[in-house]
């Protein structure tokens, strides 16, 4: 009886830490919700039944004439990391099928926390990479692609800058977007070549766009996840004004 | 100049799988999604000349392709969905009309307003059809509610 009734709080243990991993690291509601139901489903003869928001996992692990566990995460920390979903999702998987003891799985996800597969110049590489290429997808030359490469290593280095300081992420994200406006349009106005500022700022903005809050807004609102999906709606709605603001501002003072 | 565009789709969203930390062994095939979303983009404008169709069909088919892959390779299908709409996203437009806002054009202004929102609305659908798609192809039952309590 008693071993258990541990048993019970092991893999509550192991749930939550997957579910809040993998929101906190930018997986669909729905998602997480699966997750978690299908790590529970392993304890036997009992039912669950999680309800996750953008901020938080409640769970509850329903036992017959038994109190019901019931488990309280509060997520703080909000940042996207795929790898992190896909390892999560694949213990599960593994744990599910039974090829990883409950014990292992509890090991592995002590450790996830820590996990970064790219350093710093490759975290970069992705912000100036995606600037200079998206300047050439919307009609740009390879000059402008050029040139907003290094608009786009101005704009991974103030990123970074930014994200130590406390600023909140709106005005972060209009700052950013200003700063490279104005740098577009005065690389535009100093080099005596022809440079296309409007391709180029679109281009530099493209890393602080919402594509991504969008698309999981989205699939929250499809899956009935009304709550998380218009939390992330208004996310993605309030990223983009503060964008559109902050090239307005730029276009203004350069 | 098209090939090029391409190209340029596949190297910005393997880029953008740096910083989203996409898994090392699928950001090749995030990269391609991302070139196969602007391929059927461009094919779909020349097409029907409407940049709102042309965003539904390359949203449509990088869903596809996603929850084709996602199957494929046992990951969830955001590694692959979430770069492979980043070439549809409309920065351009939401330039546009904040430029014309402040060149005090507010009818030019107004229309890329309204075309960000339709091609935002194309993107959802899009992704609301691919999704809906393979739900219906699933096998296992979602979830299920407590029967007991």
């Amino acid at each position: 009886m008693k071993s258990r009734k541990l048993d019970g709080y092991q893999i509550m243990d192991i749930a939550i830490k997957a579910g809040a991993i993998m929101l906190e690291n930018g997986a669909e509601t729905y998602r997480v919700e699966d997750t978690i139901h299908h790590i529970l489903k392993l304890y036997p003869h009992s039912e669950s039944s999680s309800f996750v928001v953008a901020t938080g996992i409640i769970v509850t692990l329903y036992e017959k004439e038994k109190q019901p566990l019931t488990v309280v995460k509060r997520i703080r920390r909000r940042n996207v990391n795929l790898n992190m979903i896909y390892k999560v999702n694949s213990l599960s998987r593994k744990l599910c099928a039974k090829e990883m003891t409950l014990d292992e799985a509890q090991q592995q996800l002590r450790f996830l926390h820590f996990e970064k597969q790219y350093g710093a110049i490759l975290n970069a590489v992705g912000v100036f990479g995606v600037s200079s290429s998206f300047t050439v997808l919307v009609g740009g030359t390879l000059l402008d692609a050029v040139f907003t490469l290094f608009i786009g290593c101005f704009l991974a280095i103030l990123l970074v800058g930014l994200e130590a300081t406390k600023i909140t992420k709106f005005f972060r994200t209009l700052l950013s977007a200003a700063m490279v406006t104005i740098l577009a349009r005065i690389f535009a106005d100093l080099f005596p070549i022809n440079l296309h500022d409007d391709q180029m700022i679109i281009g530099s903005i493209m890393p602080l766009l919402p594509g991504m809050v969008f698309t999981n807004a989205i699939r929250d609102i499809l899956y009935g996840d009304y709550t998380a999906g218009l939390a992330r709606m208004t996310e993605a709605v309030l990223i983009a004004a503060a964008v559109a603001l902050g090239v307005g501002i730029g276009i203004f003072i350069g | 100049m098209n090939v090029i565009q391409v190209i340029a789709a596949f190297i910005g969203v393997c880029c953008y799988g740096f910083s989203t930390e996409t898994p090392r062994r699928f950001i090749i095939y995030a990269g391609i999604g991302g070139g196969f979303a602007w391929m059927c983009y461009l094919i779909a404008f020349d097409w029907l000349q409407s940049v709102v169709f042309a965003n539904f069909i390359g949203a449509f088919s990088v869903g596809i392709y996603s929850h084709v892959m996602a199957r494929k390779m046992k990951t969830p299908v955001t590694v692959f969905l979430l770069g492979g709409i980043l070439p549809l996203v409309p920065g351009r437009q939401i330039y546009q009309m904040v430029y014309y806002l402040i060149a005090q054009q507010n009818t030019l202004s107004a229309n890329n307003l309204i075309l960000t929102l339709n091609i935002a609305g194309a993107i959802a659908l899009a992704i609301f059809l691919a999704d809906t798609i393979f739900i219906m192809l699933k096998k296992e039952q979602p979830i299920q509610d407590v029967k007991d309590l």
